[in-house]
């Protein structure tokens, strides 16, 4: 058995199993720790409501702004006094880097809809919607790099050759610039950064900074820099060699996956949303900042 | 071995009694920074020291955390940074948590929705409970809540803070009268530094025809003075003795004059931590001025001073209350600074940081009998951190400044005593510090 039907058969139901058990564990202790406080201070928006007449005089579109402002504000301040930390931090490594290669490269989108179909097994007939969504998804997919087609290596939905059928094939310069490849060569660059990053901070004796965060950062450089190699392996590579590199990549995720409810990395599932939703709560509603 | 394992129990003991202010929000606080360090730059204390920002300040109440509450720092203790409370972390603990002014503007732009000045404050609540606190606070709180702060020179600086109000208002004052519409929460502080903000402000109220009272003995030296110590216990029971007083006079409201945490810990804190509800409305005279500017009710006399406003951290990010624009540019020419409103840059004394000033305690020994002063001078932490204060007052002062003003307005008595304090030291042209109050009181 090679590193790939390993990973793959065995591997991956464990993995799973606990991702959604950190997750679980993480939720609960919420659930088990939240409080229904009583009394409560009079918050400020009920103010606003009653010398306006109502909730809704408010205006729907106020409270509209406020939400998109607590997620806007950190972003804007970030521009505002730390432009290279913005590009690295939350440019690169988000928005252009991790998140699309994870949801939008051909190769993962491929692996996402793999596992489509089975929600359609059930009492309920799913299928139509798993269809749905599958175009849909399929529509958005970013091909791996300048020169290769989307699908040249999409197999669940039907295959058309190169951009065709694709958002690209309207907006086809933009693969030229903006492919696989080059987004995982930003994502590496901006990982790269973050590390050296936080090496500075914790010789200036910054101490928020853990040997866990360094081994979930180094983590991520690795799945990226195997899924690079394995994707351009030169053609003449023995198959079980080519097997092996694609076993590591997936090893290094499932491990990703793993450790994701411990890590720093949780954010993006959890805390990151809790934590705005709250900010409008309790900085807005609350107190009327 | 047996004594080392008593004492590491013992400050245990004081992390799980300190847990009862641990719900989901400070869990998520605590789990959820992802050390982006977008906050640096938003905290005043890492423009003096690099080595002190919001992540760093609540870093390590997240490391007693993990050492207790946490199964991944339990089992790997080095990974995840989990350290036990003995005296030593302790220490390092205070050189971080006492650097934190709490002025919220980390929170503000904190990309997880992260308050670290409430984690500082439960660092601060943890050292405390471990007994590791600064004696001047703790022998402020102790004073407050036994009542021993009304001493007869207290009671005399009092009576004569009364009777030059009389003077100056022209009538009687009302002390302890029933169904007023404000209770005016005098304090010891408000009588030694901010005379003139609370006579301005009963001024004002006689003026819009506002009925009034004040209590018939300063309320405390800064109530909820537990709040700065750490003692949050101690807090809910001066705020539960505040709430019980206005309700006894059945007042429409308290009207809080010095608007540093007097005014978020009652309007917005008191319930949670006190478990009592509000007796009445908790008013800031800050927007009781600006409401009635901006329903036209107050005509102050306009005057062609240049004035400018710093908007306390505990008014604005932590109250909700804004800038008093009507009014200021009713009254003067306001001109604001860089950094306003939201972004208004801390100065140097929130939280306890008012409370170690050389200056303040000589003031405070005089009237309460202590000699706090002597242990400012011999405490080399409490000097670092009294310094590193003023160190950020010098900063905010800069930017106040540089607006060019006459005047600087604000209404919290730290802010005033920590601008004034660095505006008096600066190489610039002197201005003046004032309480809104003092400013309008003879406009209006």
């Amino acid at each position: 058995m090679d590193l790939l039907t390993f990973v793959l058969r065995y591997l991956s139901v464990p993995t799973v199993a606990i991702l959604i058990a950190g997750f679980t564990y993480k939720t609960l202790r919420y659930a088990l720790f939240a409080r229904v406080y009583t009394p409560k201070p009079e918050f400020r928006w009920r103010e606003i409501a009653i010398k306006k007449g109502s909730f809704w005089d408010i205006g729907f579109w106020h409270w509209i702004k406020e939400l998109l402002a607590v997620f806007l504000r950190p972003i804007i301040w970030s521009v505002r006094v730390n432009i290279i930390d913005f590009v690295g931090g939350l440019a690169l490594l988000h928005i252009i880097g991790v998140i699309p290669i994870l949801f939008l490269m051909c190769t993962h989108v491929s692996i996402w809809l793999n596992y489509l179909p089975y929600m359609a097994i059930g009492p309920i007939n799913l299928t139509p919607l798993v269809e749905l969504i599958q175009k849909i998804w399929y529509f958005f997919c970013i091909p791996v790099g300048f020169g290769k087609g989307v699908v040249e290596v999409f197999s669940t939905v039907t295959a058309h050759s190169g951009l065709l059928g694709t958002i690209w094939s309207y907006l086809s310069a933009i693969p030229i610039v903006l492919n696989g490849d080059v987004l995982t060569i930003l994502a590496i660059a901006a990982v790269i950064y973050k590390i050296i990053d936080h090496i500075i901070k914790v010789s200036r004796g910054i101490i928020n900074i853990r040997p866990g965060d360094f081994v979930a950062l180094i983590l991520l450089l690795c799945i990226l820099v195997s899924g690079f190699v394995a994707l351009h392996a030169p053609a003449t590579l023995p198959p079980e060699m080519f097997r092996t590199l694609i076993g590591i990549h997936v090893l290094f995720a499932e491990i990703f996956f793993m450790t994701l409810p411990f890590t720093k990395f949780s954010h993006f599932l959890f805390g990151y949303w809790y934590g705005k939703i709250h900010e409008l709560y309790d900085a807005y509603a609350k107190r009327g900042v | 071995m047996m004594r080392l394992q008593t004492t590491e129990k013992k400050y245990e003991n004081a992390f799980w009694r300190i847990s009862k202010y641990i719900d989901s929000t400070i869990i998520h606080y605590v789990e959820n920074c992802i050390s982006c360090g977008i906050c640096y730059e938003a905290c005043p204390a890492y423009h003096i020291d690099k080595r002190y920002a919001p992540a760093t300040i609540g870093e390590w109440f997240r490391r007693f955390y993990r050492r207790y509450m946490n199964i991944a720092g339990r089992i790997l203790r080095k990974l995840m940074h989990a350290y036990p409370i003995t005296p030593e972390n302790l220490a390092k603990a205070s050189e971080y948590a006492y650097r934190c002014t709490n002025c919220g503007l980390c929170y503000m732009v904190c990309a997880a929705g992260i308050d670290s000045g409430a984690l500082a404050c439960l660092t601060r609540a943890l050292i405390r409970e471990a007994d590791h606190a600064p004696q001047i606070l703790k022998t402020l709180e102790e004073l407050e809540v036994s009542g021993k702060y009304l001493t007869p020179k207290v009671e005399e600086a009092y009576s004569k803070f009364i009777e030059e109000a009389k003077k100056i208002l022209g009538h009687d004052v009302p002390v302890n009268d029933r169904d007023k519409a404000f209770l005016i929460p005098v304090s010891v502080v408000d009588i030694l530094f901010a005379k003139d903000a609370v006579i301005g402000t009963m001024k004002i109220l006689d003026k819009l025809g506002l009925s009034w009272t004040i209590p018939e003995r300063p309320i405390g030296i800064r109530p909820p003075i537990g709040y700065a110590s750490g003692n949050l216990s101690a807090a809910a029971g001066m705020i539960r003795t505040l709430y019980a007083y206005a309700q006894s006079l059945n007042v429409k409201a308290i009207l809080v004059v010095d608007c540093g945490y007097m005014y978020p810990m009652l309007r917005f804190e008191g319930p949670y931590i006190a478990e009592v509800p509000q007796p009445c409305k908790i008013l800031s005279i800050v927007e009781v001025l600006e409401d009635y500017a901006e329903r036209g009710l107050v005509h102050p006399v306009k005057s062609t001073d240049l004035v400018t406003w710093h908007d306390p951290c505990m008014l604005m990010r932590r109250g909700g209350v804004e800038t008093p624009k009507h009014i200021l540019e009713e009254a003067a020419i306001l001109t604001l600074p860089k950094n306003h409103g939201k972004y208004a840059t801390c100065c140097g004394g929130g939280a306890h940081m008012f409370f170690l000033q050389e200056d303040v305690l000589k003031k405070l020994d005089e009237v309460l009998d202590t000699n706090l002063a002597d242990y400012c001078k011999k405490d080399r932490f409490v000097r670092e951190i009294a310094e590193f204060a003023l160190k950020i007052a010098e900063h905010r002062a800069e930017e106040l400044l540089n607006t060019g003003a006459k005047v600087i307005l604000t209404a919290c008595t730290s802010c005033i005593y920590m601008i004034r304090k660095s505006v008096e030291h600066s190489a610039l042209p002197f201005v003046e510090v004032k309480h809104i109050s003092e400013y309008l009181a003879g406009k209006i």
